[in-house]
C-alpha cells in the first residue's frame, strides 16, 4: 500500500485547482492603490470616538470629509473595521474584526469612548466568497459578487484565505478550503469566487472575481471545496 | 502557524526557494487534526481527483498540498517546517510539520544552510542573508 500511495502522490498530481487567474475589478484597482501606496497626504485621522455600534464609529468633533477614507482600516481599541463610507463625523464599517482572529466571529463593539486611528492604507483583501451563479462570468464593473452563498451558519460562506508565496517569484496565491456543514443548502454547485477586503457579504472592496474552470458540487456535509486564486504581483 | 517548505526549483529563477504560507488555525481558519493518518489522506486525494474532497478536520493539509503543487510546479517539497504563532498550541504546528514531512517524504525543519542555498523572503537570492533565519533553531 505504501508504494502505491507514494506512486499516486507525485505521479498523478491528483488535485484539480479550482480557480486559476483572477480578473481584477475596477474597484480593485482603486483598493490596490490605497493598499500599496496609501493616502499619506490626507489629514491625520485619530482621536477618541463619541459613539460606536456594531457597524459604525462616530467622533462628533472630527472633520473626516466625505468618503475620502473609503476602504481604509480604522483601528478602535483592539478591534478594526474596513470603512465602507463616511461623513464628516461618522464612519460606516463592515464589522469589527479581532486583530488575532479576523476570520472568526465579529469582535465586540468598542466602548463608546475609545481611542481610534484611521490608517493611511487599506485593509488586507484576503477573504474568499463563493458564488453559485450559473455560467458565472466575472466583470470588471462588478462591485458585489452575484449569487454569493450567505447561508447563516453554513460552511460555504466567506472565509479568511491563506496567502502563499515562493521567494523571488512574481506570483502569490490566495487559498481557502471551505467545508460544507449541516446548515448549508446542499447540494451546492459552486461556480466561482470573489476576493474582497471584507468577511461580510456584499461589502467591499471587491478586488478580484474568478470563474471556476468547472463547477464544484458540495453534495454532503463535510465535503470540501478548495479555491486557489493565483495573483501576478 | 507559519508553514515553510523547500521548493526544489522555482521556475522563474531556476533555483531552490522558500515557500511561505501563514495559516490561521483558530476560529474561522483552517483546521488541523493532530495525529491524522497521512497515508489515508494521500490515498483519499489520489482517489478524488476532482474539485471536491472530503477530509473534514484537515483543511490546512488540503490547503497546503493543493497550493504548493501549483507554486512548485508539481514537485514535492525538499523540507518542511511549521512553527506556531503566538497563542497557538505548539502541538498543532508540531504535528502538522510531521504530516507535511511524511507526505513529501522530506526532512523536518529549515536547513541550516538555507540562506546559502535558497532564495529566501525579502527576495534574497542564495548567498545573501535575508536576516530572517539567524539560525535554523530561531527561524
Amino acid at each position: 500500500m505504501d508504494l502505491l500511495i507514494r506512486f499516486l502522490r507525485f505521479l498523478f498530481s491528483p488535485f484539480v485547482p479550482q480557480a486559476a487567474w483572477a480578473l481584477k475589478m475596477n474597484q480593485g484597482y482603486d483598493a490596490e492603490v490605497v493598499g500599496l501606496f496609501g493616502d499619506v497626504a490626507l489629514p491625520p485621522a485619530a482621536g477618541t470616538s463619541t459613539a460606536t455600534t456594531a457597524t459604525s464609529m462616530t467622533d462628533s468633533g472630527a472633520t473626516f470629509g466625505s468618503n475620502v477614507y473609503k476602504w481604509h482600516m480604522v483601528i478602535c481599541g483592539t478591534a478594526y473595521g474596513i470603512i465602507q463610507s463616511h461623513t464628516g463625523t461618522a464612519l460606516t464599517i463592515d464589522r469589527w474584526y479581532s486583530l488575532t482572529s479576523p476570520g472568526g466571529s465579529a469582535a465586540s463593539t468598542p466602548g463608546s469612548t475609545t481611542a481610534y486611528m484611521i490608517l493611511p492604507v487599506g485593509g488586507p483583501c484576503n477573504f474568499i466568497h463563493l458564488t453559485t451563479t450559473g455560467s458565472f462570468t466575472p466583470s470588471a464593473t462588478d462591485t458585489t459578487l452575484s449569487g454569493e452563498i450567505t447561508t447563516a451558519g453554513g460552511g460555504l460562506v466567506a472565509k479568511l484565505a491563506t496567502v502563499a508565496h515562493v521567494a523571488g517569484t512574481s506570483t502569490a496565491t490566495l487559498t481557502t478550503v471551505h467545508v460544507a456543514n449541516g446548515s448549508d443548502s446542499l447540494p451546492a454547485v459552486v461556480t466561482g469566487i470573489g476576493v474582497t477586503g471584507s468577511l461580510v457579504a456584499a461589502k467591499g472592496p471587491l478586488l478580484y472575481e474568478t470563474a471556476y474552470g468547472s463547477s464544484a458540487t458540495a453534495a454532503s456535509s463535510g465535503d470540501q471545496v478548495t479555491s486557489v486564486d493565483t495573483i501576478t504581483l | 502557524m507559519h508553514v515553510r517548505l523547500g521548493v526544489p526549483v522555482a521556475q522563474e529563477h531556476g533555483e531552490p526557494a522558500v515557500y511561505d504560507q501563514p495559516i490561521h488555525t483558530g476560529e474561522g481558519g483552517h483546521d488541523v487534526t493532530v495525529g491524522a493518518d497521512v497515508n489515508a489522506m494521500a490515498l483519499h486525494l489520489a482517489r478524488n481527483t476532482g474539485p471536491v474532497t472530503h477530509l473534514p478536520g484537515n483543511e490546512a493539509f488540503v490547503n497546503v498540498v493543493q497550493t504548493f503543487r501549483l507554486l512548485a510546479d508539481g514537485r514535492p517539497a525538499t523540507w518542511a517546517s511549521v512553527k506556531p504563532t503566538d497563542g497557538e498550541d505548539p502541538a498543532i504546528a508540531e504535528d502538522f510539520e510531521r504530516q507535511l514531512a511524511s507526505f513529501y517524504e522530506c526532512p523536518r525543519g529549515i536547513p541550516d544552510n538555507v540562506e546559502e542555498t535558497h532564495w529566501t523572503t525579502n527576495s534574497a537570492p542564495p548567498g545573501v542573508d535575508s536576516g530572517q533565519y539567524a539560525t535554523a533553531e530561531e527561524a
